[in-house]
């Protein structure tokens, strides 16, 4: 396991940065800016790393996509929401159209946030490629099938000239997978989730998101604990604050920043990946987030050894 | 009036997210009675949590059971000092 690219990281809904926000971002630059010289595109490149990631760049607004790269030939996704376009389109143009790959895909679940790429998905429809699909739930292909049928969209599952296999997988079930040992979890959410535990050489990646965790039973949180446990990474579904996730937000199967850093610490986890963010919030106040998130990763830490946290951005790699 | 709870967290030093969901308990009983809840006294520490967790929005927040007293129950208020000996400045 050498790196996971994170491609799309929003929770829920596609969003776009507006006109508006491009211009607030360009304000605060060039109002940073006053009084300096550039001579040089270096110059610029220093100042632009010295903003805050808000000031500078974007997290983004695809769908849930997260890449794993391994090492080995073929390729492994988690998700297939809008990130998965611009990650077909990246894989097409790495390989061309002749040269037939193999594509692992764990679904978390079946919501349209997480798989509304699938139809954009340029793997499938070049003919040699094989895209297998993995997940819990029995409805699987029938609803990957359904999202492409008329009236939703023009072109039926049945156009696509790739080998399409499904995978149904067992909550607590551990499957070797493009060299990767992957440990299945259930999750609280509507229609139920799947959580996905990857390992190989030494290094444990998890991917947990649409999970609500109510704190009220001991034996469950212990669940999760054990599926995090001494991981490298886990990238967690962080969309509303502890407040909301308990209160006007409960049921509606999403966690917070908080329960994820006490879950982490809990585990030995070495990096919280913040991930599905609420589509409201801005750059600003994702950054707001991270920073006060990675305060409460302070105050909380106790005996447990430092963690660090990030906010996912659709881009981002995390390598080792 | 439909009375109050209000939380003493002077000698709490630290909150952690199941100690949270107690007080969200107890923010969904009294909101359902239409009654309030207040904290007073949180140490630096026990406020940035209650901050970083939203719970500002959920549980009124005063600098001292004074302040918190005065807001809620203006007798509540006199038996406190009366009990304490402090007094409302």
């Amino acid at each position: 396991m050498k790196r996971v690219r994170l491609w799309g990281t929003r929770g829920s809904l596609p969003v776009a940065l507006t006109a508006a926000g491009v211009r607030a971002k360009l304000r605060s630059a060039l109002r940073g800016a006053s009084g300096r010289t550039f001579d040089s595109d270096e110059a610029v490149e220093r100042y632009l790393d010295g903003l805050d990631f808000a000031a500078a760049g974007t997290y983004g607004g695809h769908t849930s996509c997260v890449e794993i790269e391994t090492g080995g030939p073929d390729y492994v996704l988690c998700d297939l929401g809008s990130g998965a376009r611009p990650f077909s389109q990246a894989a097409v143009m790495r390989h061309g159209p002749d040269h037939p790959q193999t594509y692992h895909v764990f679904l978390s679940h079946l919501h349209w946030d997480h798989i509304m790429g699938l139809p954009f998905f340029v793997p499938a429809y070049i003919p040699g490629n094989t895209i297998r699909f993995y997940g819990g739930h029995a409805e699987l292909e029938a609803a990957l099938r359904r999202q492409q049928e008329k009236p939703s969209f023009p072109v039926e599952m049945t156009i696509m000239p790739a080998t399409l296999d499904f995978v149904r997988l067992q909550p607590g079930t551990v499957h070797e997978v493009a060299g990767m040992s992957v440990t299945v979890m259930k999750q609280r959410h509507s229609g139920d989730s799947y959580g996905y535990r990857f390992s190989a050489g030494g290094r444990t990646v998890v991917y947990t998101t649409d999970s609500e965790h109510r704190l009220v039973n001991p034996a469950e949180t212990a669940r999760f604990v054990e599926l995090f446990r001494d991981a490298d990474l886990v990238i967690f579904d962080a969309m509303y604050s502890l407040a909301d996730s308990i209160s006007v937000k409960a049921d509606w199967g999403h966690s917070s920043n908080i329960v994820g850093v006490d879950l982490c610490h809990h585990a030995n986890v070495k990096h919280l990946c913040l991930f599905h963010h609420e589509p409201v919030f801005d750059d600003a106040t994702i950054d707001r987030v991270l920073k006060e998130t990675r305060r409460y990763e302070e105050i909380s830490r106790e005996n447990a050894a430092p963690l660090h946290v990030s906010a996912a951005y659709d881009g981002m790699e995390i390598d080792w | 009036m439909n009375g109050a709870l209000l939380l003493d967290l002077s000698k709490v030093g630290y909150i952690s997210s199941v100690g949270l969901r107690v007080v969200m308990m107890a923010a969904k009983h009294l909101r359902a009675r239409k009654a309030r809840i207040a904290a007073a006294a949180l140490q630096p520490i026990v406020r940035e949590i209650f901050e970083i967790a939203r719970f500002n929005h959920v549980v009124e927040l005063f600098p001292s059971m004074d302040d918190a007293l005065r807001a809620l129950s203006e007798p509540a208020l006199a038996a406190y000092q009366a009990g304490t000996g402090s007094s409302a400045q």
